[in-house]
């Protein structure tokens, strides 16, 4: 899809006119989108409702992660309504599928920071892609696996342990 | 219920397990997941298989509870050896354990699949089933895949909080060859599919603009002697967006299940069911 031009948030795409917000990242990079894209963020819909000049501040997401989560916006955003159960619904969400599993090929420290731009913004599309791929790579681990992929330290006592064991023996025979 | 006794060091929980061949493509050390909030956390453990979220109750102190607070259910009572028998009286002392454990707490999603029960299973299902309802579910999906009939009791079927509602593999027994009236309420669906279903559903609510929305039956006969092209019919029914008042016009209109919709409405189902 190509980007929008900037023309004082109007810009033609698709031959057609539509209208565009500047989104302004924490380190001041300003993003021209389209308004329908953007407005995948709930947060950025309600600032959009509530106006102001000079574009929309995003002070809790930097330049590279807004970059990405417009991508998503975008590719989404893009995708018309057709007609439940044709087949051009079918190959439009295999292509949406394509397109999510492509997004989420990123290193840990920058799907946690998709994580929370999806959360701060309110995109729940992306925020559920995002949070899947982490219960991904848990399945199938075990709780050593699990902590040294994502760096957590292991705090139980062994009497807290014991009683855990306890428990849950219940539920994990 | 009764606890078996210690059986396990919780350390060695997954000891055994095999790797998984997903999230190759991400960094394996470092990160910060354990940074996210709490909130976070317990959505990514609702996409989980629900034991396997349980089971992440060990890794530290943070992660003791949060299970109990994922906003997904994911149960599967289907045993890999196709041949196994029995499979969802395997799974009740987990699945009762776990809806004990995790009370009443809302539900954003909840999967329930299962295949090879007996008779007497139908009551578990139907006290699992019902008590995912009292977490205030909004999208539910109840499978049957063996497509031999699970009957699920406690009709009208009513809930002011699903917003998606999938019903796979569901029959009525208690009325013979003619199934009895089933009816779905609800002011929030937006989804509904019932699929190689044996009910006569009808779903109750009203368009926007007053009109009542039906939906008659679906197809029948299931299993067995069903043609294939019947077996293979999927209905989906998209629901509007339903006004809370539509529901109280609805009650209005209607009999007995009025009077159930109308406790549902004013008590909250939770508190109708539990």
């Amino acid at each position: 899809m190509a980007a929008a031009d900037s023309c004082d948030g109007i810009s033609t795409s698709g031959g057609g006119w539509e209208k565009t917000v500047t989104l302004v990242s924490s380190d001041d990079a300003r993003f021209e989108v389209r308004e329908a894209a953007a407005s995948l963020s709930q947060t950025v819909r309600r600032m959009i409702r509530a106006g102001g000049d000079g574009g929309i501040p995003l002070p809790k997401v930097d330049a590279r992660t807004l970059s990405t989560v417009l991508e998503y916006c975008n590719k989404h955003a893009a995708v018309p309504a057709p007609a439940p159960e044709s087949s051009s619904a079918e190959a439009a969400a295999v292509d949406l599928e394509w397109f999510d599993k492509e997004l989420m090929h990123v290193d840990l420290a920058t799907l946690c920071s998709l994580i929370r731009a999806a959360d701060y913004l309110e995109v729940a599309g992306l925020l559920d892609l995002t949070c899947k791929t982490v219960a991904d790579m848990i399945k199938s681990k075990t709780a050593e696996e699990i902590r040294q992929m994502f760096g957590i330290q292991n705090d139980f006592t062994p009497e807290e342990e014991e009683q855990l064991s306890r428990e849950n023996a219940g539920v994990f025979e | 219920m009764v606890l078996g006794p210690c059986s396990a060091d919780a350390r060695h929980m997954f000891d055994g397990m095999p790797m998984g061949e997903s999230g190759k493509n991400v960094a394996m050390s470092g990160g910060s997941i354990d940074a996210l909030p709490d909130d976070i956390l317990e959505h990514i453990l609702g996409f989980l298989p629900a034991p396997e979220a349980v089971r992440t109750c060990v890794m530290a102190r943070r992660w003791r509870n949060l299970w109990k607070h994922g906003t997904g259910l994911r149960i599967t009572c289907i045993a890999d050896d196709v041949e196994a028998m029995e499979t969802v009286k395997e799974h009740q002392k987990f699945g009762d354990h776990l809806l004990r454990l995790r009370g009443h707490t809302p539900l954003e999603t909840c999967y329930l699949r299962f295949s090879n029960f007996y008779d007497d299973d139908d009551a578990l299902l139907n006290r699992w089933f019902w008590h995912v309802v009292t977490c205030r579910v909004r999208m539910f999906r109840l499978e049957n895949i063996c497509l031999d009939g699970f009957d699920l009791e406690g009709m009208p079927l009513i809930s002011q909080h699903w917003m998606s509602l999938d019903l796979i593999g569901l029959c009525d027994f208690s009325s013979g060859p003619s199934p009895k009236h089933t009816e779905i309420s609800s002011v929030s669906l937006k989804h509904l599919a019932i699929t190689y279903c044996d009910l006569a559903i009808e779903f109750s609510a009203l368009m926007p603009r007053g009109g009542r929305q039906h939906v008659g039956r679906p197809h029948r006969p299931v299993a067995g002697d069903a043609d294939p092209a019947l077996l293979q019919a999927d209905s989906t029914f998209p629901c509007p967006d339903l006004q809370p008042s539509c529901l109280e016009q609805l009650m209005r209109e209607r009999g007995t299940a009025r009077a159930v919709a109308a406790r549902a409405l004013g008590a909250g189902v939770d508190e109708l069911r539990s």
